[in-house]
């Protein structure tokens, strides 16, 4: 793999998404192809992500580390360090942006097909793994406890862990 | 190194002797190293101590800088973090809050990548991974339709136009998505494109509606 060419796609993947899994699409996309990761890469990247403390952007640190080694997961951080400085500029031309309707319009068409892919992407991760009927469980019992707001991620998570360890002993 | 400006905040000034920058670093390294559990840990840690236990900002301004986070580029604790810096202690404000929560919460992402990677052949923890990624999986689809939701809702109260608008780019992209073969950026480009279009002609925003803004 290319360290620098894997630097700027995600890069340009955080640059052009807001949100830390928004560049999610957009990596998926160029390294699928190269063949430097598998959709099983992508979710254990995101499931590490979210079990390690911040923000849960920081799986891009870990599908670094997972491709390239400590090098990878340095290039990654500061892949997704360098984008959020961008708000310097937004914040001062944000009244202005806000009152156009053109421009509210292009910000809820990005919003809404990062997200309309990012859930497409999701259910993809799946078959990473010859989805069966265990899996399927596992999805519908995280679905279920992770819409109680108060229930840490990190306990779903673990939950899945010891699931996974019963249903496919 | 001591600030040169004193801070104005509702509860009166901050003396520039009492805040040095590395208080400010160990401050936010400090949330670095506690928000296990996700962002909205984060942001709870430092809403909690912008505005109450350090005053370093109105509500208001808090308010503000989070909305602008949410429409910039990349993770939106780090936009959250630079405007806050900047707000407390200009440029070396924001590179040494950045600093403070980055070392941590980075260290531990890759320490914890390296542990999974070393362990990742032991039989047991590939039965582990089974069930974690089945897990993560409809944890994302939660977050997605969390997010999903007050976009919809404002939608749903701006009238039919404006929620059929959103409906169709919703739908739009994930029938694109779900054909494999579309580039991303191109999709994401022609969906703000076509958003644009609609907002600027056929579809119309109350004024009143517009004006909600919530944290």
């Amino acid at each position: 793999m290319n360290p620098l060419v894997s630097f700027v796609i995600m890069f340009q993947a955080s640059l052009f998404s807001t949100g830390g899994m928004g560049n999610l699409p957009m990596i998926h996309d160029e390294y699928l192809p190269r063949g430097w990761a598998t959709n099983q890469t992508f979710a254990e990247s995101l499931a590490v992500g979210q079990l390690s403390p911040g923000p849960n952007g920081l799986w891009v640190v870990s599908l670094g580390y997972l491709t390239d080694g400590l090098r990878g997961s340095l290039l990654a951080t500061l892949a997704i360090i360098l984008p959020p400085f961008v708000i310097l500029f937004i914040e001062g031309i944000y009244q202005y942006l806000e009152n156009l309707r053109a421009m509210e319009g292009f910000v809820r068409g990005i919003m809404l097909s990062s997200m309309g892919i990012f859930a497409v992407i999701m259910v993809r991760l799946l078959t990473s793994q010859s989805v069966d009927g265990r899996g399927l469980v596992i999805v519908a019992g995280a679905i279920v406890l992770g819409s109680f707001k108060r229930m840490p991620v990190a306990v779903i998570l673990i939950l899945g862990a010891f699931a996974g360890m019963l249903l496919y002993s | 190194m001591p600030l040169e400006t004193p801070i104005e905040t509702e509860r009166g000034k901050i003396e520039p002797s009492s805040l040095s920058l590395f208080r400010l670093f160990r401050i936010w390294f400090s949330f670095g190293v506690q928000s296990f559990g996700g962002g909205s840990t984060t942001l709870a840690l430092i809403q909690r101590a912008a505005i109450d236990r350090e005053s370093w900002m109105t509500v208001e301004e808090f308010t503000h800088y989070w909305a602008v986070s949410q429409v910039a580029p990349g993770i939106n604790l780090f936009c959250l973090t630079i405007l806050i810096g900047r707000h407390i202690a200009g440029f070396a404000g924001m590179v040494v809050c950045m600093l403070g929560l980055i070392i941590p919460s980075v260290s531990v992402t890759i320490l914890m990548t390296a542990g999974y990677a070393y362990l990742q052949h032991f039989p047991v923890l590939q039965r582990a991974v089974r069930g974690i990624i089945p897990a993560t999986v409809g944890l994302g689809l939660v977050t997605t339709v969390r997010m999903l939701y007050p976009l919809l809702k404002r939608g749903y109260h701006e009238g039919v136009r404006s929620f059929s608008a959103l409906l169709l780019l919703l739908f739009g992209s994930i029938v694109i998505a779900a054909q494999g073969r579309a580039v991303i950026y191109l999709v994401l480009v022609s969906m703000g494109l076509f958003g644009g279009l609609l907002y600027g002609t056929v579809v119309v925003i109350p004024k009143e509606v517009k004006g909600e803004e919530s944290l």
